[in-house]
């Protein structure tokens, strides 16, 4: 078949060179068209439900709503597990799917199973988050006051009912959350002793106000022949229409909100604040909708931006303060950096090599014709160009080229040997000598990466794109070898007069001598490989272990954190500080600081004990790692009551997206009650104090929330004739100013708050607050209710319908693996656990185990695929594994270059591992096929003699495959921008690998060969 | 090691000793502070009608004239009106008449006493003949007490008497015209009494029944301004809509334009004001589900503080609190958490139990050493 292949295509040539246009052009378009991000993503299939529950606490929003939605969500199909938080004034929880259900399909299943939840009434309604991916957040932006002449509530409403309806309208714009400042509320401010006077109840006042702000439609009248409309207008329009409005009347005379309450503008109760350069700011974030390309969104919402700026009023301007696609393209301009330095160093080795400028050309044309119907490929699967998917590519460029440099240098020196030859027939046999050996070189290459595919949870998700296109581009040189080379070197290659390049002089005169040596001494030789060999797979026992290496997104950000119970107000003391602190001693650097305290209205599950604290920095910073240790240590020690926790916008993002853990490392404790849970970690902290590499432990204090209990005195109430649901109103509506009717003003819409008086100032007067009940009474708050402060929960989070407190842990200098297996054997022995209670590990270290367990069936799998591909190859299975003898050496280089580095072993380093093993194997391939042709050719020879002859004949082709392959990688080793550290330890270990791979297939496989291999003829 | 440790508890007091400096938390010392037992409550200014006086006639008979005019300010005692009165003249002369027989009485008793002492008359009709006497004393008595009420002396005869005014205040009306003929306690004249004429009436709630009593202070907030007063009277009977006991509440200045049926905001002071060891209310902090207060280390001082506490308190929480802070003697915060109880609170002051007069204590800012010590219990030993 490989050979009616090269046939078909030797004869219709100009088809070929048509053909291979039409698919670079495409592969272009698609290169220029394909999504382009910073990672792919990998965040689980999600949705998220918010159930907005005002002025509420922990455990309530646990019992009413979050339990009853989580249960009604567990049985759904698809669900691979549910988390959920519940925290003052908000239920959130997240559904995690497995990653072959429809999104939306999802989510309208979700939304059928919500309305069968049955959550009391005013307890808050639950909403599907926004349809986004967990990386949504794609623009964010400050609406600037330059002139600093609107209040922080004039341009909050600016943001809300004017700019955020036109980024909303950008395509692939989700939602666009709305933070900080002040939304404008009406407060109907209620003198509580008035009530008395004019003889009217809270509740009075709440039925009065609601149904006098209604509209009608009366349809419509005709008269003398035309049509007219009828409409009730009976919207409030101004603050006077609320104090117009009537409670009730009294011996004639009306009794008017303006008589019992003071009609004004306000602030709605806030969760959540901007501080930007130490002053209070509205910002707004754009979430991408799902399956939407970032890069495009940005771009259309830049665009947008020009529209909104010029109609905004003077002074007021969109400034950007977060651009994801900002790190992307620094992300993809590294790693496309890395890939064009790869394809120039690739040929020059080339060139260097084959010393003639024709099939060097032919090699390096197969480069980016590879690359192009990779791309095709991409955008056919729909592959986004993102950081892995970019660096499949880079790692593969030294391997693109191997399957056309044996074709071209089989062609060609076939066509030294005899010039005179009809070149037709020459190339053809060539062709068809070599296309066996290279189909089935370049399928191991596949076949290695292959089973990366099958990888699930976050290696999957990170290493499978990168894996996916190392197999396009490689199958794209497949059909580049087999097609358009043998086209090439017809149209392109003469032949010439044979003279040894240089290169290849010296190099054969440095290595004859090696090999005559190990020829001589072959057993010693084995054995001593293999023992260095063991030694090096008991240094890797040794070396330390994580999951993946810290993406570097260049940017300082800190998570801020408070005891639970800080208020914001005191929050957004402490950021201004901060920034003010930042910006005077480290203004050279930093160009801004931005602090996000609580929540946005409708995002973050924080409360306001918690910031985030974002820098942007001035573009001339010489040593940005330094800078943020200095500060992180300087910020430490000046602000002693706050933890600061360096960390970045998306590593932060993908942290808590995966586990709800915003640890690298955690223990989850499990179990009902939060105090036995709180009295468990604080053992488990006190066990694990003074472990080695243990920096800190972090209990996350769910618990000390300050609560002002309001419980009713049920005698009391009956003594007064006063319900429990008139108390309950007043605690919602008048206490907590949920609002009671909205005040509609053309598209806004303000809530409209019956607020009582003082309430919320003191606890002295909350205690104090009058009650009058409809038959008169009138008693105060503390009366007819038993107030006392107490603490409860903060929050309360809950995985797979139990109860969960994390435990933080922050390594440094110790790899995970071996730090967690002693710190589970101390736990072990000192903390006795309840029965109901226990612990599980979590954050990286899980994903790492999981990732390792999954490796460790699918690298014997690889082995066995490989093994079946070269019997298929070799026909013997002597052969496959004197060729698989090699793998262990291309490891031994990587083991090396690995604990030489200090780098941990990390899924990353294992990849490289793996591509070892087709470099490797590569190389076997080429050698052992090479002595078993000269050995069939010339039986009767010495086959020490044979093996010589054919390891300097072969020479060159192991050497440039394994150069080109090392030079296209090195760029990676070398690379410095934004991405760079994930790919550092692959190519540390490919490098590695290589060289030793490369060193001792010219050196051992010779020898093993000279002792097994003999037999067989 | 225990190098490495020593110098990170140096370091760590030095930045604690930078972070007092830095954020400079204010210290105070505890002092005692007055307690009142303030309540604000509505009242309704009211104008009883013992606060209009009417001037009444004692005695049926004729108006013969008007001392004072209509509008005219009187004080009491003052004379209002002079009043013909054929009563009166009718009741001097049945006292001539009375008196008379109160002669004739005496007389007959002296005779029956001889002939009884002698044993001719019974004792049966000496007891009559002496009751009859007294009697007719007694009917004497009577009218000079009748006509001494009147300010009429019982010993000249006078056929008209004068009315006088009981206490001060204007004079609103006169009621019955000159020469007219009135019926005894028939009004003459109206006086509306000064400034002490209207009343609040204050609703209180029962919980208060045990410290409310006449005489304790209070405060009018009317238009804008404070005027005092004074309680004068609890009304025997709850308001029964409301379920709150009624006050009465004198003014003690006058008040212009008061307006009767007005609301008003009222401030009472009840109870007996006290005195008690306060801290500021900006001290106190929520912290493990208690009230705390924070407290400065003395290092010199510490010993003799924990003997003290041995011998004299009994608080055990803040001995635990001191003695569980020994042990972690390295955290080096150099606060002691003194867990308190609040008896009363006002405004700005908070009364506390557990605690020595003169003590320091942190009076704000304590939100940033409860972090401190939140945070280091947390681990965080990241230095």
């Amino acid at each position: 078949m490989l050979n009616k292949i090269i046939d078909l295509s030797l004869k219709y040539k100009l088809l070929v060179i048509v053909l291979f246009m039409t698919l670079s052009f495409l592969g272009y378009r698609a290169y220029l068209s394909v999504p382009i991000d910073a990672f792919p993503d990998i965040t689980p299939k999600q949705v998220v439900i918010y159930t907005e529950s005002v002025g509420n606490s922990a455990e309530d929003i646990e019992k009413l709503i979050t339990y009853p939605l989580e249960s009604a969500l567990s049985g759904m199909a698809g669900v691979k597990s549910i988390m959920s938080n519940s925290f003052f004034g908000l239920s959130y929880v997240s559904v995690f799917f497995e990653d072959e259900y429809d999104i939306y399909f999802l989510r309208q299943q979700m939304s059928e199973r919500i309305l069968s939840v049955d959550i009391p009434k005013g307890w808050g309604k639950p909403t599907l988050g926004p349809n986004t991916t967990g990386l949504g957040q794609v623009f964010w932006y400050e609406l600037q006051d330059s002139t600093k002449s609107k209040t922080l509530q004039e341009i909050r409403a600016l943001q809300d009912f004017f700019v955020k309806p036109m980024f909303k309208a950008v395509s692939g714009v989700e939602e666009v959350v709305s933070w900080g400042g002040y939304e404008k509320q009406y407060e109907v401010l209620i003198d509580t002793k008035k009530l008395q006077i004019k003889g009217v109840t809270y509740a009075q006042i709440v039925e009065a106000i609601q149904s006098s702000n209604l509209s009608a439609g009366g349809q419509y009248l005709e008269f003398n022949r035309e049509q007219y409309q009828i409409r009730g207008v009976g919207f409030y329009k101004n603050l006077d229409d609320i104090r117009a409005t009537v409670i009730k009347s009294l011996s004639g005379r009306a009794v008017s909100i303006g008589d019992v309450a003071t009609v004004q503008e306000g602030n709605a109760p806030r969760f959540g604040a901007i501080s930007i350069d130490g002053r209070e700011s509205v910002i707004s974030m754009v979430l991408q909708r799902t399956g939407t390309d970032a890069n495009k969104v940005v771009k259309g919402l830049k665009e947008k931006m020009i529209q909104v700026n010029a109609t905004l009023p003077k002074g007021l301007s969109i400034n950007p303060i977060y651009d994801r696609t900002e790190m992307t393209q620094k992300a993809v301009a590294t790693i496309s950096n890395a890939l064009i330095v790869g394809m120039i160093l690739v040929a020059i080795v080339l060139f260097l090599f084959l010393f003639e400028f024709r099939s060097a050309f032919i090699v390096i044309v197969s480069l980016p014709l590879s690359l192009l119907i990779a791309f095709l490929l991409m955008q056919q699967y729909g592959l986004s160009a993102n950081l892995m998917s970019l660096s499949g590519l880079a790692i593969a460029v030294g391997m693109i080229v191997d399957g056309t440099i044996v074709m071209v240098e089989n062609a060609y020196r076939h066509l030294n040997a005899n010039p005179n030859a009809n070149k037709f027939e020459l190339i053809l046999n060539a062709g068809k000598e070599v296309a066996a050996p290279v189909t089935f070189a370049i399928l191991i290459i596949v076949a290695v990466f292959i089973p990366l595919l099958s990888l699930d949870g976050l290696a999957g998700k990170l290493y499978g794109p990168m894996a996916l296109n190392i197999v396009f581009v490689m199958l794209g040189s497949l059909l580049v070898a087999l097609v358009l080379v043998p086209v090439l070197s017809i149209m392109l290659l003469k032949p010439r007069k044979e003279e040894e390049n240089v290169v290849m002089k010296v190099i054969k005169w440095f290595y004859l001598p090696f090999l005559n040596g190990v020829l001589r001494f072959p057993k010693m030789v084995l054995f001593l490989v293999s023992m260095a060999f063991f030694f090096s797979i008991y240094l890797l026992s040794l070396q330390g272990r994580e999951f993946m290496p810290t993406l570097n997104e260049e940017s300082i950000m800190y998570r801020v954190i408070a005891p639970p119970g800080t208020a914001l107000s005191q929050s957004i003391e402490t950021a201004q500080n901060v920034e003010n602190h930042i910006l005077k001693n480290y203004g050279s650097e930093i160009k801004s600081v931005l602090s996000m305290a609580g929540r946005s209205e409708k995002g973050e599950t924080a409360q306001p004990n918690y910031m985030e604290v974002l820098l942007t920095l001035k573009p001339n910073i010489e040593d940005l790692e330094l800078l943020s240790k200095k500060m992180t240590k300087d910020l430490t020690h000046t602000f002693e009551h706050v933890r600061f926790v360096p960390t970045q916008p998306i590593a932060m993002r993908i942290e808590e997206l995966l586990e709800g853990v915003q640890s690298e490392l955690a223990i989850k404790i499990y179990g009902e009650e939060q105090k036995v849970m709180a009295k468990l970690s604080q053992e488990i902290q006190e066990v694990l104090e003074g472990l080695k590499g243990l920096e800190e432990v972090e209990v996350e204090p769910q618990l000390g929330q300050a609560n002002i209990i309001i419980e009713p005195n049920y005698q009391a109430l009956g003594r007064y004739g006063i319900s429990l649901a008139e108390i309950m109103q007043v605690i919602r509506n008048g206490i907590g100013e949920e609002p009671i009717s909205q005040k509609i003003e053309g598209v806004k819409r303000f809530g409209i708050v019956a607020k009582i008086k003082g309430a919320r100032q003191e606890i002295e007067q909350l205690k104090a607050i009058s009650i009058r009940s409809s038959s008169g009474v009138i008693v105060a708050l503390e009366d007819v209710c038993h107030i006392e402060v107490k603490q409860g929960a903060a929050f309360i989070k809950r995985q797979n319908l139990s109860r969960y407190m994390v435990l933080g842990i922050e390594t440094e200098g110790r790899d995970v693996a071996s730090l967690v297996a002693e710190a589970n054997e101390r736990i072990k022995k000192s903390v006795v656990f309840p029965s109901g209670y226990f612990i599980e590990w979590a954050g990286d270290f899980k994903n790492m185990q999981e990732a390792t367990e999954k490796l460790m069936m699918i690298i014997p799998l690889t082995i066995l695929l490989i093994l079946l591909l070269l019997y298929t190859a070799f026909n013997s299975m002597k052969k496959a594994l004197l060729v698989l003898m090699n793998v262990p050496f291309g490891l031994m280089g990587g083991i090396v270059a690995l604990i030489i580095s200090g780098i941990y072993v990390s899924v990353s380093a294992i990849i490289g591992f793996l591509a070892i093993f087709a470099i490797a194997i590569l190389n076997g391939i080429v050698l052992v096929t090479f002595i078993d042709e000269l050995q069939e050719k010339e039986p009767d020879r010495d086959l020490k003699e044979v093996i010589k002859e054919a390891t300097l004949l072969r020479l060159r082709p192991v050497l440039m495959t394994a150069f080109t392959t090392l030079f296209g990688i090195l760029p990676l080793l070398y690379a410095t921008g934004v991405g760079s550290e994930i790919q550092y330890p692959l190519s540390v270990v490919i490098v590695g690998g290589i060289i030793s791979s490369t060193l001792l297939t010219l050196l051992v496989l010779p020898v093993g060969y000279f002792l097994f291999g003999r037999s067989k003829v | 090691m225990n190098k490495q440790k020593s110098i990170k508890v140096i370091w760590s007091m030095l930045f604690i000793a930078e972070l007092l400096l830095g954020m400079d938390v204010p210290i105070d010392e505890v002092e005692k502070q007055l307690f009142k037992n303030e309540i604000s409550v509505n009242s309704k200014i009211v104008q009883l009608s013992s606060a209009k006086e009417q001037v009444m006639a004692r005695m049926g008979g004729k108006i013969s004239t008007y001392l004072v005019k209509q509008g005219q300010s009187v004080k009491k005692g003052q004379a209002i009106a002079k009043i013909d009165s054929l009563e009166l003249s009718r009741l001097f002369s049945e006292l001539k008449l009375l008196r008379k027989q109160l002669l004739v009485h005496q007389k007959n008793y002296n005779i029956i006493r001889k002939l009884y002492n002698s044993g001719l008359e019974s004792m049966q009709n000496l007891n009559q003949e002496q009751r009859e006497k007294d009697e007719t004393a007694s009917k004497i008595e009577s009218i000079k007490a009748q006509l001494s009420l009147m300010g009429v002396s019982s010993k000249t005869y006078k056929s008209s008497y004068t009315v006088y005014a009981q206490g001060s205040g204007t004079v609103e009306k006169i009621l019955i015209p000159t020469n007219a003929v009135v019926d005894a306690n028939t009004p003459l004249v109206s006086i509306v009494k000064g400034g002490e004429s209207f009343l609040a009436k204050a609703y209180i709630p029962l919980k208060y029944v045990n410290e409310v009593g006449v005489g304790q202070e209070g405060e009018l907030l009317y238009g804008a301004k404070h005027y005092k007063m004074h309680i004068t009277q609890i009304l025997p009977q709850l308001d029964e809509q409301t379920q709150q006991m009624v006050i009465l509440l004198a003014l003690d200045e006058p008040v212009p334009n008061l307006f009767v049926n007005a609301y008003v905001e009222t401030k009472l002071s009840i109870g007996t004001p006290r005195e008690y060891l306060a801290v500021k209310k900006s001290a106190l902090s929520f912290f493990n589900n208690e009230w705390v207060v924070f407290l400065p280390k003395h290092h010199e001082e510490h010993e003799e503080e924990k003997h003290d506490d041995h011998a004299g308190h009994d608080h055990g929480e803040e001995k635990h609190e001191e003695e569980k802070h020994d042990e972690h003697e390295e955290d080096e915060i150099p606060y002691d958490i003194l867990v308190v109880k609040i008896i009363k609170q006002n405004e700005h002051w908070v009364a506390i139990e557990g605690i020595d007069e003169h003590r320091d204590y942190v009076s704000a800012k304590s939100y940033y050493i409860k972090s401190l010590l939140l945070k280091s219990s947390l681990g965080g030993h990241g230095h």
